[in-house]
């Protein structure tokens, strides 16, 4: 009966229909036909059937009298282990081994299918890191989907990516289990690469160096781990140009995201600082007024502005060293300091040292300021305060030209500075002329600069001596010299027209 | 939640469903657990298995390989076995790798047990 089902189960073995208890029924009918007391089925070195199911390892170590007969053929790797048969069939034999050829043809099959099916999967995880990752700007988050990934992918137990502009300073961004490298191992990863049998660490490189290594560590296996196979590496080896090119891709982008809110920003704040100058010429009796102002960037350093009241008209230019954001903001902060102190401040040397002290601690040590400051009565009469600005200009009716020098240190450098007023008469049909120095220091192509003497003339020979005129024939001067080039440096204009009476 | 360890609750619903909740990461060692888990419930007479995955995001190649196994022993016994609650790269995982083939795979745990229990019970 045993030897018909041992021809049964190969029938059925041939026929394709191969469960995974095929192999404890073969050796059942096989124990049962040699009328042995037990036995055992081995492929290589795992047992893949005990028959009675009883029979263990220990079992089979503490019971003498096994026969083992070699069972393979064909390549197999079968060993069949029987205790004290009676008798060995070779039919039956010969059934049995075609039913186990076809266990593991069975085996196998599912393996090729397994691994077939696998090498898919990796190809579709490569493939979707694209899809998955895209638009993830946050390194952070981005490190975190990449480690997912490659640890699915390897199968390992640990993994990191590092990323930083040298190994000495990078750190893991996004780590799964324990971190495995030292930092020597870090060092010669980012160098060249590390590849042993437990860890594999590979440079990021991209054209503008090694952004960071990519660790993977500790691959499983169906018992503990094994070594990495010359596949892994090849596969980790693709990751890491697709991570490359996932935080790369991140990073430009938000680089460019973040020039473009820089930009939006900047746009912005020159828009409020256009906006603090006056927009329009407040009315002051018996004068006029005209200005320019020209940022070489977008927030200029330099600021302006034109106060009037019941009794006096106020002019002041103010010139912060330095360009950009940081000196526009410290010339909003003379504007509105100009503006409040005024209402308290009677004396233009005052409200000077006021701003110099308010200035001396809420500025660097390299940022300083400089500063005129004219005020004019209904009659002429003028006060001016020069804190080392360029000189105020004074052109009669005449064409003569007078200055305004300075009389004391810049602001901001000196807490203790003191300032002097100066005094005069504009007289009808005189023209004040405030500037600062981006006119003066405006460059021709043999790096000349225009210079005040250059201003002075031009105020002089002005066909039309008006506020307005004064601005125009000035910057036009100022560009022809230039030969077109943009100023290298914010430049400001101010005239106030004292309007003639008579012919 | 230390995502590298798996956490599992096996439970018996009623007619003969038994359920699985895992999260972590299912390599070997997770693996192992969800079939020792469902080792247990097939013999206290669950023929339909449901594993749930919220809470798990990372399957390896051991782990897909343990899992292919607990479907052939379900389907040796003429059981059944469903997935709920997968995250869109295990459920791609599971297509390519053939579980979907014999696997049921629901959205979620309350619609999955509404079918699995109603199935079981008509």
């Amino acid at each position: 009966m045993p030897q018909a089902d041992l021809l049964r189960l190969a029938e059925l073995a041939l026929s394709g229909h191969v469960s995974p208890q095929l192999s404890e029924e073969v050796l059942r009918a096989v124990v049962e036909d040699s009328n042995s007391r037990a036995g055992v089925l081995r492929l290589g070195d795992e047992v893949r059937a005990s028959w009675p199911r009883s029979v263990s390892r220990q079992v089979e170590d503490a019971t003498a009298g096994w026969t083992e007969i070699p069972f393979g053929g064909d390549g197999s790797q079968w060993r069949l282990r029987l205790l004290a048969p009676e008798r060995l069939e070779q039919s039956a034999l010969g059934a049995a081994r075609i039913a186990l050829r076809a266990v593991e043809l069975r085996d196998e099959l599912k393996r090729t299918r397994f691994d077939e099916r696998f090498r898919l999967w990796e190809l579709e995880t490569v493939r979707s890191i694209a899809n998955d990752i895209g638009g993830i700007l946050e390194l952070d988050r981005l490190a975190r989907e990449l480690i997912t990934h490659l640890v699915t992918l390897l199968g390992v137990r640990s993994a990191a990516v590092y990323l930083g502009s040298d190994p000495a300073t990078a750190e893991a961004v996004g780590s799964f289990g324990p971190l495995v490298l030292l930092p020597e191992q870090l060092a010669r990863a980012w160098e060249q690469g590390l590849s042993t049998d437990d860890v594999l660490a590979l440079p990021l490189e991209s054209k503008d160096g090694t952004l960071g290594v990519l660790v993977a560590a500790h691959k499983e296996a169906r018992a503990g781990t094994e070594p990495f196979a010359d596949n892994d590496v090849r596969v980790m080896q693709l990751f890491a140009v697709q991570v490359t090119m996932a935080i790369e891709y991140a990073r430009l982008t938000r680089a460019s995201l973040e020039r473009e809110r820089l930009k939006r920003e900047l746009e912005v704040a020159a828009e409020i600082q256009s906006h603090l100058h006056p927009q329009v010429y407040p009315e002051f009796p018996g004068f006029r007024l005209a200005a320019r102002s020209s940022p070489s960037r977008q927030v200029a350093g330099d600021t302006y502005d034109v106060l009037v009241d019941d009794r006096w008209l106020t002019a002041i230019v103010a010139d912060v060293s330095g360009k950009g954001v940081g000196a526009g903001l410290i010339a909003a902060g003379i504007h509105a300091s100009v503006r409040l102190l005024s209402q308290t401040e009677a004396s233009l040397s005052g409200l000077a040292s006021r701003i110099n002290a308010y200035l001396v601690g809420a500025t660097e040590d390299n940022r300083f300021v400089t500063f005129a400051m004219v005020r004019l009565d209904a009659d002429g009469g003028l006060l001016a305060v020069n804190a080392g600005h360029c000189p105020v200009l004074i052109r009669r009716r005449d064409g003569r030209v007078e200055q305004i020098s300075s009389c004391g240190l810049p602001l901001g450098i000196l807490a203790t500075a003191g300032y002097c007023e100066s005094s005069g008469r504009l007289e009808p049909g005189d023209l004040l002329v405030l500037f600062t120095d981006g006119l003066t220091e405006a460059e021709n192509l043999d790096e000349e600069e225009f210079g005040t003497q250059r201003v002075e003339q031009v105020v002089a020979g002005l066909r039309e001596p008006n506020a307005e005129s004064a601005c125009r024939e000035l910057l036009r001067a100022v560009d022809e010299h230039a030969g077109g080039k943009p100023l290298q440096d914010d430049a400001t204009l101010v005239v106030v027209e004292r309007l003639a009476v008579g012919p | 939640m230390n995502e590298e360890q798996i956490h599992l609750t096996a439970d018996v619903l009623s007619n003969g469903v038994g359920l699985i909740a895992a999260a972590g990461y299912i390599n070997n060692e997770g693996g192992q657990a969800i079939a020792d888990a469902a080792g247990d419930l097939m013999e206290r007479g669950c023929g339909t298995l449901l594993i749930d995955l919220e809470g798990t995001r990372i399957i390896n190649s051991i782990g897909v390989s343990i899992l292919l196994e607990i479907m052939e022993k379900l389907l040796e016994e003429k059981g059944r076995l469903a997935f709920c609650s997968l995250t869109p790269t295990i459920s791609k995982t599971f297509e390519i790798m053939g579980l979907v083939q014999y696997a049921t795979i629901y959205p979620d745990q309350q619609s999955a047990r509404a079918e699995l229990e109603g199935h079981a019970s008509g």
